[in-house]
């Protein structure tokens, strides 16, 4: 699981660096060769809907979602402390369970009205999918945080190691 | 039941969700949905909330987030910061309390490649705070100079919390930007001004340092050209209406890769790290701002807002004297909760009143990131604060506190500026206007 999120981030990465460049090159194309790329926009927005679904999973097994720690272990005591743990990952579970069974759904329908993009007629059907599918590996990786909750402070760990060898 | 009632019980049971820790974006999204849900029933707000997560994801305007969180991530990575604070040095260095305004200052110029204001002060301390502690500064003056100076990177453009006010408002995001430049510039200087009235009471605390030849001034400007450039690029090319603030943060993400790449700090594993913090960060922006998103939905089904708005209308009290409430309770607020989380839980709540109420829209934006800043450096929560604990264990956190004081101060009175002459904000979108 940890390796499946950590590619699919990675793959989320190569993902934004193909939106930044796709940008670039419709401003340049714009300004000096008098030739925008007319499907920049279709292409950037697929690109987005692909980065941010592919870097849930990686987000949530590293706790990376932010929220509000007033009442902490030292305040509220061990017991608490757990059942909190378990009611917010369960949160995440159902939160990013819904988006996945939706964008299933919605695959569906653009598959059976045969949507495609609007300049170099693509097919979304596709994009949709594999967006269902990172959302899927998202709720998996939220529910293995449920039953294994050390694996992500092993993870945290090892970061602020890496960081303060790395600098 | 009443559509009231309803929504006045989901945002309760939020903040119960909120306190035990649920992350905000699952929390807001879940009370958005069910909320939703017993108005208009469950299958609409389940379509409601497909088409939300759809339209926030598959979106070319909103990849403006990852672009510059990214510009940010490699220009940290890119060592920009030492020269920055090398060359304010090198400029300011011989006056009481030199180091603290070199930091205030690098912090505002690394602000201008940087969106954040926790990035800021983890960068700049790094560099700032070994520094200062060499030349004897007082610990409190060092840590309370970098977690303040660390507060300009959420308020001079380029601002992701900008971008959030700006989508959740549908406010002109390069307006926004252009807003934020003048009073981020006033904060630089009133927290340098702090620092000299600081260190002139108590010159102990910051002692001078060597004065610097002028050769030796303009030779440490040599590594300020980079981040000139490209916040020239970026900054201009909105104002001037040559891109939108989207494309101008491609341009400015793929500036800084080109700077670091220059500086030979861009390697195949410095990538890899800038790309993967940036993904994580924006799973987190995305998420939360898709519970925000659907939570607004909430407001306005349930008339949560409207009655608000109308309640607020109704009361006998000036505009200003509304605002002005508001902002204490944005003030009290930023005491325990996240920047963010603070912005968007509130804004779709105050700022149907705040429009209501005849305010400009903009201008609002930039005082409720002012008064958010303030939040990251006051007690018990102040995340700049505990960064800076984090960079220097052996200070104390209430010796941090007291550090930041001074600028707290500072900042409130900034803040009134502001609330009392909107024209520092709004004139320069103002001018822009002309150009496009």
């Amino acid at each position: 699981m940890v390796r499946i999120a950590r590619a699919m981030a990675l793959i989320a990465g190569l993902f934004l660096l193909i939106i930044m460049s796709i940008m670039i090159v419709d401003v340049v194309g714009r300004y000096f060769l008098n030739a925008p790329l007319t499907y920049s926009v279709e292409l950037v927005e697929l690109g987005m809907g692909l980065f941010v679904l592919f870097g849930l999973a990686e987000t949530t097994l590293r706790r990376g979602h932010i929220s509000v720690d007033i009442l902490n272990v030292g305040i509220i005591g061990p017991i608490a402390d757990n059942a909190f743990r378990i009611v917010a990952d369960f949160a995440g579970i159902v939160f990013m369970g819904v988006i996945a069974w939706r964008l299933l759904l919605h695959g569906f329908r653009v598959y059976d009205d045969g949507l495609f993009t609007q300049v170099l007629e693509l097919p979304t059907f596709p994009v949709v999918f594999l967006m269902f599918g990172a959302a899927v590996v998202a709720t998996a990786t939220a529910a293995v945080l449920l039953i294994k909750p050390n694996l992500s402070y092993a993870l945290q760990n090892q970061n602020e190691q890496n960081q303060s060898t790395g600098g | 039941m009443d559509p009231i009632f309803i929504g006045t019980s989901t945002f309760l049971i939020l903040l119960v969700l909120l306190a035990m820790r649920v992350p905000i974006g699952f929390a807001m999204g879940l009370c958005g949905i069910g909320g939703v849900a017993l108005i208009i029933g469950p299958a609409p707000a389940f379509s409601l909330f497909a088409a939300t997560v759809y339209e926030t994801t598959v979106n070319f305007d909103l990849s403006i987030i990852p672009l510059f969180v990214l510009m940010g991530a490699v220009a940290a990575r890119s060592g920009l910061s030492s020269e920055l604070y090398g060359a304010f040095n090198a400029w300011l260095g011989s006056f009481r309390g030199g180091l603290a305004l070199a930091t205030i200052g690098a912090c505002g110029a690394f602000a201008a490649i940087c969106g954040s204001s926790v990035a800021t002060a983890a960068t700049m301390s790094q560099v700032a705070l070994p520094e200062m502690r060499k030349f004897n500064y007082a610990d409190s003056l060092a840590t309370g100079s970098v977690a303040a100076g660390g507060i300009i990177g959420i308020l001079i453009p380029p601002s992701v919390v900008l971008v959030l006010y700006g989508i959740l408002t549908e406010s002109s995001i390069g307006d926004l930007f252009l807003a934020g430049f003048a009073p981020g510039i006033l904060t630089v200087i009133g927290f340098m001004v702090v620092v000299s009235i600081v260190t002139y009471i108590w010159p102990e605390m910051g002692p001078a340092g060597e004065k610097t030849s002028i050769a030796q001034k303009i030779h440490a400007l040599k590594g300020t050209w980079a981040i000139i450039t490209l916040f020239a690029l970026v900054i201009g090319g909105i104002y001037f209406g040559v891109f939108t603030p989207t494309e101008a943060a491609g341009v400015g993400a793929m500036g800084a890769f080109g700077i670091a790449a220059m500086r030979g700090r861009l390697s195949i594993e410095t990538a890899k790290e800038a790309l993967l913090e940036t993904v994580q960060t924006s799973a987190m922006l995305f998420t939360i701002l898709i519970g925000a998103l659907t939570l607004n939905k909430l407001a306005i089904f349930s008339g949560l807002a409207f009655a608000l708005s109308n309640f607020v209308s109704g009361l006998d009290m000036t505009p200003l004297a509304v605002m002005g409430v508001i902002l204490i309770i944005y003030l009290i607020l930023g005491c325990i909760l996240d920047a963010l989380a603070m912005i968007l839980l509130t804004v779709p709540i105050f700022f149907p009143i705040v429009i209501s109420l005849g305010f400009d829209p903009v201008w609002f934006g930039v005082v409720v990131v002012m008064v958010v800043e303030l939040g990251l450096i006051t007690p018990p929560i102040g995340m700049n604060v505990f960064i800076i604990k984090g960079m220097a264990q052996d200070v104390k956190l209430s010796e941090i506190y007291a550090g930041v004081i001074p600028f707290v101060l500072a900042q409130i009175i900034l803040i009134i500026a502001v609330v009392l002459f909107p024209a520092i904000a709004l004139w320069l979108p103002e001018t822009a206007a002309a150009f496009r």
